[in-house]
């Protein structure tokens, strides 16, 4: 952390007081701009791994749902899984369904009945939700008994160096500093989510990785062609003036450049697993 | 407005699992409307090309005087 830099704008609340830091429209606007794009290697990675490790936990799955489905390629993926029978899609636009049955929708408040499901399969589809503990819960509630939750999310010290190099360039400029990069939650705080919204048998595991890009620029459009950039409420993230976000981009390059050429970047990618107890669930 | 055509119709399959995502409680379909009802909820959800938008900022609000 470096002294001196304050967090300024306060979120503003709902009445259930949960910190509405994403904007969700926003957020599903842009990816909804991305599903025609290819999407980036590391999201259909992060797919196949899901339905490995669905393929070695669930014998089958008769109806499984996928959530955050941003585009059609994903959709496919899954579809070609012969244990996935019954596949059901929530996602951010009609271009991302990919001709499977499913339904436009957003994650906070998912339009499924109760025990719906065998299996919900979340490929980062739940980094940018305001009430993960409360999403948790509502996922647990789709799923039958014996049913399976699996999902893979950015945490810990995703972006590390971009955060710190914008917030150091602002505070240094202002004398405070909004909020860029989200905030993303640790491994052992996600595990914990798990038991608290009734999945049991929690595994949380985590695969830290240093990806390298040729500068910040390159970075920031990979974000932005995954639809991961802004989507941040205004109220908590103010536009940043040119010269502030070259001094970033001086400060970034500097500090985390890649002995091969170009920069590091930290992505902290954590997988979760979650079972509903067989038999009648409280 | 795109005519209403097989094409048009929610999977069956998948209408018997959606339920309103703020209430929870059970939808009705509106074929004439191409509409997903939540009386609890007070809101009319779209269905665009058989796809049901189940957003509520896209969501139509009920009138007072709809049945």
């Amino acid at each position: 952390m470096h002294a001196g830099v304050t967090v300024t704008g306060r979120p503003p609340t709902t009445p259930s007081e949960v910190p509405q830091l994403f904007d969700r429209r926003a957020g599903r606007r842009r990816l909804a701009r991305c599903a025609r794009w290819e999407p980036p290697d590391l999201l259909c990675e992060l797919v196949e791994a899901l339905l490995e490790r669905l393929d070695e936990l669930q014998e089958s799955s008769e109806a499984c749902l996928l959530l955050g489905a941003r585009h059609g390629s994903i959709v496919r993926l899954v579809q070609r899984r012969h244990r996935v029978n019954d596949l059901t899609v929530l996602a951010p636009d009609p271009a991302c369904l990919a001709n499977a049955p499913g339904a436009i929708g957003d994650e906070e408040f998912l339009p499924f009945a109760d025990e719906a499901f065998d299996t919900v399969l979340a490929p980062l589809a739940l980094h940018r939700v305001n009430d993960l503990p409360g999403t948790l819960v509502q996922i647990r509630r789709l799923l039958r008994p014996g049913g399976l939750f699996l999902a893979s999310l950015p945490a810990e010290e995703t972006l590390c160096e971009l955060r710190e190099a914008l917030l150091e360039a602002e505070a240094a400029a202002t004398g405070g500093a909004t909020l860029r990069v989200p905030p993303f939650a640790d491994v052992q705080t996600l595990g914990n989510l798990l038991p608290r919204a009734g999945f049991t048998m929690p595994i949380a595991d985590i695969d830290r990785r240093q990806l390298v890009f040729d500068g910040v620029g390159a970075l920031l459009r990979a974000l932005g062609r995954a639809g991961e950039r802004g989507g941040l409420q205004a109220t908590v993230s103010r536009r940043l003036s040119r010269p502030t976000f070259r001094q970033a981009c001086r400060l970034y390059e500097a500090r985390y450049r890649h002995a091969g050429g170009g920069i590091a970047a930290s992505f902290d990618l954590v997988t979760l697993t979650g079972r509903v107890p067989p038999g009648p669930t409280a | 407005m795109t005519p209403k055509s097989a094409g048009t119709e929610v999977d069956p399959r998948l209408l018997e699992i959606l339920v309103c995502p703020v209430t929870k409680t059970d939808l009705e379909y509106d074929r004439d409307r191409n509409e997903l009802i939540s009386r609890a909820a007070g809101l009319a959800f779209p269905v665009r090309d058989g796809v049901p938008i189940m957003l509520v900022d896209e969501a139509r609000v009920l009138g007072d005087d709809e049945p």
